[in-house]
């Protein structure tokens, strides 16, 4: 079977890789290379173990080819009324239940009663981790306590492409696209030009030196300011350079053109910047991939969707996945692409849900579904399907003190002096857990 | 609408009705709510039997029996249950198909290749066995063989599950000596009254016919097909199914068990509907589901005595008349109805004691702690409504996809089936592609049991099988269907299995 990627890009070249566990597709990749306008490091969600686990990528090997770490959690800072404060969260469970009784429910009971000073976070494994800048590996085994907890990634975009150029050397590679003929089974366009629709900036990036305390740490920091969220990442091996994505709040078109005016903002951030970008995009309720008559079209507007929590690398293992559970024999499959396409849409849009949910904090929303129904009832919408576990939205959402507002009725069943034990049992068997790394 | 009324602990939940819904119900709370915190009643009349018919589970009652910490083998001991590793459909394609729908995966993966494609291209190298050939589950079945998958040599596979055959009226017994032991207190009665209270028109309490009240602050409608609560007084609103599942009786009755017990139901298709055939331990489970514009309840009940072999003497239960279909809302006000009066399709499938269980799990996690709960409610009525109607399109697709001649199963053919069966069919048929949800019940080997078993064969294969010939798929399979059979081999009979773990009842 012959497929021809179009687009010499990190979504090509991810896809180019899945393909390549099958020998008998011919895969070719057309088109001058293009760094899609990526930020030099990323952060992958957990969910990037699907796509190594579908390209057959051992962990092991990406970590000895790739320039990556770990990512435990997030580290939120912010500054309410010349208070600062840190919120961490990460891709982890929190203390661990007494039967029917979920640990944030016994936790949100004690804090009521203010019988707990303590933050919810210091409760996830992974947070301790991340705050001590150590990391261990996660368990399988379920009666493990690393069990409890998994981990993104922080990635190096150079070095990712240029290991996936390597690892399939049998990828042929044309500069220019060739005429679509009949020549090629499936065609596989990731390089759709941005469609005609406006376009409004979303973000700026840039690099700067990494200071000390930051490099090589097994979280993502995400700063509230004035423009927006201000997220930072940073890799030990990437020349001591911070990645800084500037997720605007609101940026005016005129401005967005002006690299003066830009300039200026990333000026107030840092005097040391590189590699200024400003990315334009749609609005995220428009569907930018689906299979067309021609060829399966994946925008580069999505794959380059800022976020605080997702990346361009998030969105293209969402896409790849999806592929592969729906691949077609032929371009002409269109039965195919309400299922792809409603498959796609729903697992990108349970991330922008989870990027919504710290803006939403941040606006002090008062209409968000999901917030509402935690407060009133602990409980976390369940919707299908869903990339983000409830327990990741539980700690974000309790890491800004937004807490069930009602004891649960499992909660007031048991005393105030055997919760407090319970969660000091859990804070000192993390504790010495994280001591042990 | 958030409730105008001030907010009040919710400190006594009164459950109505006592058959499997009721005491499953009180036996879940009672393990996850403390009788000094809250109290919990259960209102049942020794006058108003119980339908108690379902004998069939699936698995996931096992996680129900482990939540409540219940040991497996006094489970099946009080209920004199059996092992059932899947169902067995005869005539359901045509009047000579016969196939299985195990608690198991088909097959096994080849790079990541769903097995299905491979079967499909060994197929076209000349293989000629059915699909439901390629699963333990089934292979064990026909053999009426079992054993626990863990208890298996680590080479040999493991890859099946399995649920129980029981008695519904001893396990409703055994779950109300749970409960009673964990505090629910049984008020013996009949409902004369339903008292309200304004301004929000919430139930505050039940009036019996010996002139007790029972009062609450929640109550659960567990009083069957009656609805009494959910519908009679709150008229919540009942989606009818009826013209999509044409089956609206029933009659049920028990015969002796001649042979061993084999480890799966039996659903056996007739001019108008089927029969089921359940083996307990010391007896059997049989009835006739039927749709009464085609049958008459005499022939129904003629029709099952003489499929059985029984005399007219044997007791009867039923005819017992439903319509399939589902209340819009479960829980309205501070009601919330569980078990047949939230709903109900038919006995296919044995989901009724699920459908149970996912109410009572989805309570249990969204249960208030006062009378504020509209968020809650509104939320529990949302994954209530997802999980029913991906069980109805799983129990549709049985009559709709059939071959027979009959005027019922002509009629089930021309049904105008949901539009998201329909999508999920013709995907199948063109592309071999089945579309998963990360929840609900039903999952991609149980679409392929029934769409294969019932005649429908994909026309296309994965691009990625490709990577293998036809000949090397066939090679590939004919080496699992090896180790299968080498698995089985090794297994007990399934009444051996039942005496050798001490549940077998002497």
């Amino acid at each position: 079977m012959k497929i021809l990627i179009l687009g010499n890009n990190l979504a090509a070249w991810m896809t180019a890789k899945a393909l390549s566990v099958y020998s008998h597709f011919e895969v070719t990749i057309a088109g001058k290379k293009s760094s899609n306008n990526l930020p030099a490091i990323q952060s992958a969600l957990p969910y990037f173990d699907e796509y190594l686990k579908l390209a057959q990528i051992p962990k092991n090997e990406f970590t000895q080819q790739v320039i990556n770490q770990p990512l435990l959690a997030h580290q939120v800072m912010t500054n309410i009324n010349n208070a600062s404060q840190q919120h961490w969260f990460a891709f982890s469970e929190y203390g661990a239940p007494l039967g029917p009784l979920e640990f944030h429910q016994a936790f949100a009971r004690l804090k009521h009663n203010r019988w707990v000073k303590d933050d919810f976070c210091n409760y996830s494994l992974a947070v301790l981790q991340a705050k001590h800048g150590k990391y261990q590996v996660s368990s399988k085994n379920p009666n493990s306590a690393y069990s409890t907890y998994v981990n993104g990634y922080i990635i190096d975009t150079a070095s990712f492409i240029h290991y996936l150029q390597m690892s399939c050397p049998k990828v042929k590679q044309l500069d220019a696209i060739p005429p679509l003929t009949a020549a090629h089974d499936l065609i596989i366009n990731c390089s759709i030009a941005p469609s005609k629709m406006p376009l409004t900036a979303n973000s700026i990036s840039w690099l700067e030196p990494s200071c000390q305390k930051f490099t090589g740490q097994y979280h993502k920091t995400i700063e509230m300011t004035a423009h927006g969220l201000l997220s930072k990442l940073a890799l030990p091996d990437n020349k001591n350079m911070s990645q800084c994505q500037l997720t605007l709040n609101h940026l005016p078109d005129a401005l967005s053109d002006d690299q003066t005016a830009i300039n200026r903002i990333v000026a107030q951030y840092t005097q040391q910047a590189s590699d200024i970008r400003v990315s334009k995009q749609l609005t995220p309720a428009e569907n930018q991939a689906f299979y067309r008559a021609s060829h399966i079209a994946f925008d580069v507007q999505w794959q380059q969707l800022k976020s605080w929590s997702y990346s361009a690398i998030d969105t293209i293992s969402v896409f790849i996945v999806n592929l592969f559970e729906h691949f077609p024999r032929r371009n002409d499959n269109q039965k195919l692409n309400s299922i792809f396409t409603e498959h796609y849409t729903k697992q990108i849009q349970s991330l922008q849900r989870y990027d919504q949910l710290l803006h939403a904090i941040f606006s002090k929303e008062t209409n968000n579904n999901s917030i509402n129904l935690f407060k009133e009832s602990g409980r976390i919408l369940q919707l299908d399907p869903d990339l983000i576990k409830p327990d990741w939205i539980i700690g974000l959402l309790m890491s800004f003190d937004i807490i069930p507002a009602k004891c649960s009725p499992y909660a007031n069943q048991l005393t105030e002096a055997q919760l407090v034990s319970h969660c000091e049992k859990i804070k000192s068997v993390f504790n010495q857990k994280v001591k042990n790394i | 609408m958030q409730s105008v009324s001030r907010p009040k602990l919710i400190k006594n939940i009164v459950i109505l009705g006592g058959g499997t819904a009721g005491w499953m119900t009180a036996a879940a709370l009672s393990k996850a709510l403390k009788p000094d915190n809250i109290q919990i009643k259960l209102v049942e009349s020794e006058q108003i039997g119980t339908v108690g018919v379902g004998e069939a589970t699936i698995p996931h009652i096992r996680t129900f029996n482990s939540l409540l910490g219940i040991s497996e083998s006094e489970f099946m001991q009080a209920t004199e249950a059996t092992f059932k590793l899947g169902i067995q459909f005869k005539g359901w394609g045509n009047k000579d198909s016969d196939y299985f729908h195990p608690f198991s995966d088909f097959g096994e993966a080849y790079q990541q290749i769903n097995f299905q494609n491979l079967y499909l291209k060994a197929k076209q190298a000349g293989l000629k066995l059915p699909f439901d050939n390629f699963s333990t589950a089934i292979a064990a079945s026909r053999e009426k063989k079992f054993c626990f998958a863990q208890n298996l040599p680590p080479p040999l596979l493991n890859n099946y599950s399995y649920a129980y055959h029981l008695n519904a009226t001893a396990y409703a017994r055994f779950l109300r000596q749970y409960s009673e032991q964990r505090g629910v207190k049984r008020v013996e009665g009949k409902v004369t009254a339903i008292k309200t209270k304004l301004p929000d028109g919430d139930i505050c309490s039940l009036t019996l016919d010996n002139g007790k009240t029972v009062a609450g602050e929640l109550f659960i409608d567990c009083s069957g097909f009656r609805a009494l609560l959910i519908g009679q007084l709150l008229k919540s609103d009942y989606q009818d199914w009826s013209h999509w599942l044409k089956c609206d009786s029933a009659i049920a009755i028990q015969s002796p068990l001649h042979s061993s017990p084999h480890p799966y139901t039996q659903a056996i298709a007739h001019q108008a509907g089927w029969y089921w055939h359940i083996p307990l331990q010391t007896r059997c489970g049989n009835g006739i589901v039927y749709s009464s514009q085609y049958l008459s309840d005499q022939q129904a009940l003629v029709q099952l005595q003489a499929k059985i072999g029984l005399s007219k003497n044997a007791r009867i239960n039923g005819p017992i008349r439903f319509r399939p279909g589902v209340r819009q809302r479960a829980w309205v006000k501070n009601c919330i109805a569980i078990g047949l009066s939230s709903g109900f399709l038919e006995p296919l499938e044995s989901t009724s004691i699920h459908l149970i269980q996912a109410s009572i799990f989805k309570l249990i996690e969204l249960m208030p702690a006062d009378n504020q709960f509209a968020l809650a409610r509104a939320e529990y009525n949302r994954l209530i409504n997802y999980e029913y109607n991906t069980v109805r399109d799983f129990i549709i697709l049985h009559y709709y996809l059939n071959q027979r001649k009959e005027a019922f199963w002509q009629d089930c053919q021309s049904i105008d089936i949901p539009d998201s069966l329909k999508h999920k069919i013709e995907t199948f048929k063109l592309t071999g592609i089945l579309t998963e949800n990360q929840q609900g019940l039903f999952f991609k080997p149980s679409w392929q049991s029934v769409l294969f078993g019932q005649g429908l064969t994909p026309k296309q294969t994965d691009p990625r099988a490709d990577l293998m010939t036809n000949q090397q798929a066939l090679d590939f399979v004919l080496r699992y269907l090896d180790k299968q059979d080498e698995t089985v081999r090794q297994m007990p009979g399934h009444d051996c299995w039942l005496n050798q773990i001490g549940v077998m009842r002497q």
